[in-house]
This record gives structure tokens, sequence and C-alpha cells, in this order.
């Protein structure tokens, strides 16, 4: 009965995951705002907004009454959290630019008295003026479960990436729904990895995670999961404790091809057995042995139609926290 | 003839009342749906410290089915809202010895602390029930483990300290409020940095996640450099060393157990990280390490006799800065 439940379990998981993709998965509740803010507008607002953080002062960035901030997955006042602990910032910048809904998402370097974070944030302009403000600062005195210390490279190696700043020529462009539906893919390859691929990967594809180079990584003393490269590590369905991968939600720069997203790894902590592509079994131990949830936001650049680049920043939750940002996120 | 007709009846009452006995034991977890003058409703402490056993079997069974619920239940666990059966009902693998229980009949609650192995690794589990009309109606669970961010020693948990079980003589017990006034009085103490008004007994201590953070030697598990560790629960905050805490929010008094002097407080511990360094009453300075706003999520209990703090023992668990409780 139990091993019935299970599946029937697995399904809604999995149908609950696909339904995530529905017209729903713009990042950022309600219509897509009414802007003419461009990318240098909106990458304006963002180093306004930096500027406001390190002076400590939220009046020096023009936002809208109904301003809403989130920092780490807690609604908050604009001015508390990193507004008042900021010493600046790191020069590591990455922009995603999003005009059509009004929305950037960017990657930086906070500094809190000399700690580094590794951060990752979302604004939304409307009629010039900042909405909506969402952040995680990947400390690194962060909670989170013994064991998963695989994943604090760090700040340091956040170098720039060309790749990043360079438009895709409008032939080799792929559209909107396309872009998102590849991202999404690569979620839907994850939750309950079975090994199968429902996204298209570039060979060269890489992925790093607070700064480590998790897949494809070409250190050799690196491990040897982290040097397997994106499609690969994927194939063998290793991940399969990831059980969901929720509340996605994506924003999109057409020009330069990527996608933005917003999601959270949940591990409920029972796939304790995990049987791979090849027939070998593995145990799973910590820390996916107890539930724990990942926040996350995931940067994808794509080239030609294929997954090139991937650079998350993601911190430990309470498992299965809701999101300020999503209606009914249960 | 009379004989046999006796011992028949007599044989026929010890049936009935071995009956009574198993009816009475069935409607203790079994209340019918319709109401019945001749059911007995209340719940004492035997009776919610019943239902607490059965919600630690049942999470050990990964089966919450097998509990008299209501019919809405609301589950957290660490704050969140959960389904019941995911989280730690998928993850619960032996219940420990360590048990402290506080009821509190007239609320219809009841908290326990104690340890728990999940899928083998020891950690410390908070709960509270809420029990109505003998069905339960809320469960919140918050789990400290052993990981990074985190203090907690689950296997330094092996024996409460008996005086959480001890009842109070009537004489030095205090009202409900005063009890909850007292509690309330530490945590503002901590905010305020004075501990003057805080009643404290001169032998009072203090575990959190399973380290003694009072009256410690350097040597203590768990225990850093902080020298004031070794100092009394009323010199500790005389130091003013607790500068960091900027506030201590969402307070809930929701057990409170009279005849055994024992208040049980959830809430959260808010560090906006702003102050970098402070100075202690005896003119040292601290150094603050950690220059990011964090917060403690908090499930405290306090053992108060003759209106004086004996006792507190929390568990202390890392939760994303200003994170609400889910209640």
């Amino acid at each position: 009965m139990r091993r019935v439940l299970f599946i029937v379990a697995a399904v809604v998981v999995l149908i609950l995951g696909k339904a995530a993709i529905q017209p729903g998965g713009r990042l950022a509740a309600g219509k897509p705002a009414s802007n003419n803010c461009d990318r240098a507008c909106l990458n304006g607002f963002v180093d306004q907004y930096m500027a406001a953080v390190a002076a400590h002062d939220p009046s020096k960035l023009p936002t809208a009454a109904s301003i809403r901030y989130s920092e780490n997955n807690v609604e908050m006042k604009l001015g508390e959290g990193l507004w008042q602990t900021s010493d600046g910032w790191g020069s590591y910048k990455v922009f995603v630019d999003d005009p059509e809904t009004g929305q950037v998402g960017f990657l930086a370097v906070a500094n809190e008295d000399g700690h580094l974070s590794c951060f990752a944030g979302r604004l939304k302009v409307a009629g010039h003026k900042v909405t909506e403000i969402e952040i995680i600062a990947a400390r690194p005195d962060r909670p989170g479960p013994a064991g998963s210390g695989n994943l604090t490279g760090g700040p340091d190696n956040l170098k720039d990436k060309p790749l990043f700043s360079e438009d895709e020529p409008a032939s080799e462009r792929v559209s909107r729904d396309k872009l998102i539906a590849l991202a999404d893919g690569y979620f839907s390859t994850i939750q309950l990895n079975t090994g199968k691929i429902y996204t298209t990967f570039d060979p060269d594809c890489q992925r790093m995670e607070n700064g480590t180079i998790t897949a494809n990584n070409p250190d050799p003393k690196a491990g040897a999961v982290q040097r397997m490269g994106c499609q690969a590590q994927l194939e063998t369905g290793m991940l399969k404790m990831v059980t969901r991968c929720r509340d996605r939600r994506y924003l999109v720069d057409e020009q330069r091809q990527m996608v933005f997203a917003a999601t959270f790894f949940d591990h409920n902590g029972t796939v304790r057995k995990n049987t791979l592509v090849d027939g070998s079994v593995r145990t799973i131990g910590p820390p996916f042995d107890r539930p724990y949830t990942f926040l996350i936001f995931e940067l994808f650049k794509i080239k030609n139609g294929k997954i090139r680049q991937i650079e998350a920043v993601l911190n430990t939750v309470p498992y299965y926290m809701p999101s300020p940002w999503v209606k009914a996120s249960k | 003839m009379r004989f046999v007709r006796n011992s028949f009846v007599f044989a026929a009452a010890l049936i009935l009342t071995a009956l009574a006995s198993v009816s009475a034991r069935a409607q203790s977890t079994a209340p019918p749906a319709d109401y019945d003058a001749n059911f007995n409703y209340d719940c004492d402490r035997a009776c919610l410290n019943g239902f607490t056993d059965q919600a630690l079997a049942a999470f050990v069974a990964h089966d919450p089915s097998r509990l008299p619920l209501a019919r809405e239940v609301r589950y957290t666990e660490n704050g969140q809202v959960l389904r019941l059966g995911d989280g730690l009902w998928g993850t619960a693998s032996a219940v420990g010895n360590y048990k402290i229980y506080a009821d509190d009949p007239q609320a219809g609650q009841v908290m326990f602390m104690g340890t728990l192995q999940e899928n083998g690794a020891p950690v410390i589990l908070n709960l509270r029930l809420k029990v109505e009309l003998k069905r339960i109606t809320e469960i919140e669970a918050v789990v400290t483990r052993k990981e990074a961010g985190s203090f907690a020693r689950p296997e330094n948990l092996v024996q409460p300290n008996p005086i959480f079980a001890e009842t109070v003589a009537p004489a030095e017990r205090r009202s409900r409020q005063n009890m909850i006034a007292i509690a309330n009085s530490y945590f503002n103490a901590i905010e305020k940095g004075h501990a003057s008004y805080v009643p404290f007994d001169k032998d009072c201590n203090r575990i959190e996640s399973g380290v003694q953070t009072t009256n410690s030697t350097p040597t203590n598990p768990g225990a850093n450099s902080n020298s004031v560790l070794g100092l009394g629960c009323a010199d500790q905050i005389k130091t003013r060393n607790f500068q960091p805490d900027t506030e201590i929010r969402d307070r809930r008094f929701v057990v409170v157990d009279e005849e055994r002097g024992l208040v049980f407080v959830e809430g959260f511990f808010d560090h906006d990280a702003t102050l970098r360094s402070y100075k202690l009453t005896d003119g040292r300075t601290v150094q603050q390490t950690r220059t990011a706003p964090w917060t403690w999520q908090i499930a405290e209990l306090f053992k108060i006799k003759d209106g004086k703090i004996m006792r507190i023992e929390a568990l202390v668990n890392a939760v994303p800065y200003g994170m609400k409780s889910g209640w």
C-alpha cells in the first residue's frame, strides 16, 4: 500500500511540476509591467539599488509606495536585513534583462564587514519606480545540513564570464517560450531524476553553484561527479533525491538568450537508495537523509537553443518553505 | 443452584467491567461523532501525554493516520505548514530516551522536548499538540539537527533533570498569568540587558539544544570561548552580553503547567547584526563574529518554583532572518 501511495505521490509531484510551467511561469505575479524601461534603464536601477544598499538608505532608490522586499525568502521592510549590514559590493556583476516584463535579474558579491556572499537578486520596475526586490545572499555562516559543504566554493571563484554579456545573433536565437521551456526542462530533468533528459544541453555546458563548478569542472583534482558534463551527470539518474523542483518562475533576456529562474529544490529525505541508470545502487546519506530545501536563483545562458552555462546562488531554508512571491505556494 | 446463579452474575459482572474498561480505553482515543453525555471529553495530564506518545510512535511508523485526528489538522515543522506525512513523518526512525513533558489540560495543550533518531542520526525534537474533544487539532514540531549554523548536541541529552517532572507544592505555585509574566521577564531582560526584575533562583541553570550555557566550564562540549558561559542565569544577563539580540519576537506562551510549575514559550531571537562590537559591564570589548543578520527559532521551557526560575531548557534552531512561525 505504501509503495502504491509513493508511486501515486511521485506521479502527483510530476504533474504538479509540469503544471508549474503553465502560464504562471513568469517571474512575479500579476500583469506585465507597462514600461519604457530598456536594458540600460533596468541595469541603472540595479546600480541604484546597490548604491542605496551600500549607503543603508532605501530613499536613494526610486520605489513605488507598494514596494515589496524579500531577503532569503522572508518578506521584510525595506531597510532591514542587508540594508543595515552592507559594506558595499564586489566587482562581479551579471545582468539578465527582461524589458518586456520590466524585470532584471542580477548576480553580484555582497560584502558584510569583509564577509563576502554569493548574491542574486531580482528587481521589478513599473512607471520608473521599483515595485519588487527579491534577493538571496548565500552568506558564509548560513545554516545548512551537515555534508552540504560541497556547495561552498565561495564568491572568490566568481570571475566575469564574457559569455554572460554577449548578445546572440538574431539567426541563432530561440523564442521566449522556448527559452523558458529549456530552463524548465532542466528542472524537470532533476526532479526525481530518472536519467531522462527534458532539455537540450550544449556539450560544453558547465554549471557553477555558489562559486563551485559542479558540472564540467576542468580541474583534474575536482571530484569525479563535478568533472562530468551537465547532461552526462543527469543521465545517470543520480539526483533522484531532489523530490521536487517547486514554484518555478522565470524572467527572460531574449537578446542575450538568458533565463533567470527562481525555484526551490525540496528533498523530503525518504529517498535512501537509488538505482542508477547503469544498474548500480547507491545508498543516499547525508545531507539527503533528512528533509531540507534549497532556495535558488539560477541563471541559464543558451546558445543555439542549447544550455551552455548555468550559474546558481542557493541557500538552505526550512523544508518546504513557501515563497512570499507565489500565491498559494502549497 | 443459588450459588451457580450468583457465580453466573459475578462472572457476567466481571465481563461487563472488562468491557467497560475496554470501552473507556477506546473512548479516550475515539470520541463519538455525535454528542454523548456519557463520554468523558476532558483530557488530563495522562491523556495529553498519551496523545504525545501516540504521536511520537506515529512519526516513527511514518503513519499519521493511526492518530485520533480532528477533521482539520494543522501541522508545521520548523515553522512551515506541511502535509501530514511529509517532512519528519518520512524520516523519523526511533524515539529516544530523553523525554520532558509539560501539560496544560485547561488549554488542551501538551509540550514534549526530547530526542529522536532520524534515519539513524540523533536530533532534538520539540513537539506541541493541541487536543480538542479528544482529537488532535494542531501539531507543531521544531526539529534541530547537527548541521552548519547549529550548535545542537543531541548526544548530550541522556537523562532529563528530574525537576521537570516534580509537582510543585500548592503553597509554592503561582497563577497562570504570574508564571507567564515571570517567563516573559526573562526575554525582556535579554532584550534590555538588565536582570534585576527577573526572579532567578540562585542555582538557575540553562540547557540549549543539549548544551549547558550557564555555569559551564570551557571544556563543555559545544561551548565556545565566550567566557560568560561560566556565569549563572542572572549574572550572564547583567554583563550585557546579549546586546546582539535585537528583538525576541512573536513570543507565544502556549503551555502553562501550573501543577509542575512549567511554562513553555515559542518565539524567535532576531539579531540584525548592526552591532560589530560591544562592551560588557566589566569593561571587556567583544568583537561580534557574525556580521550578517540571523534568527534563532526557539522553544523554551521554564521551571518555576515559589515564583523563581529554577531551570530553563531550550531548543534553538537556525532559520532565515525574520522568518515567521506559521502560527
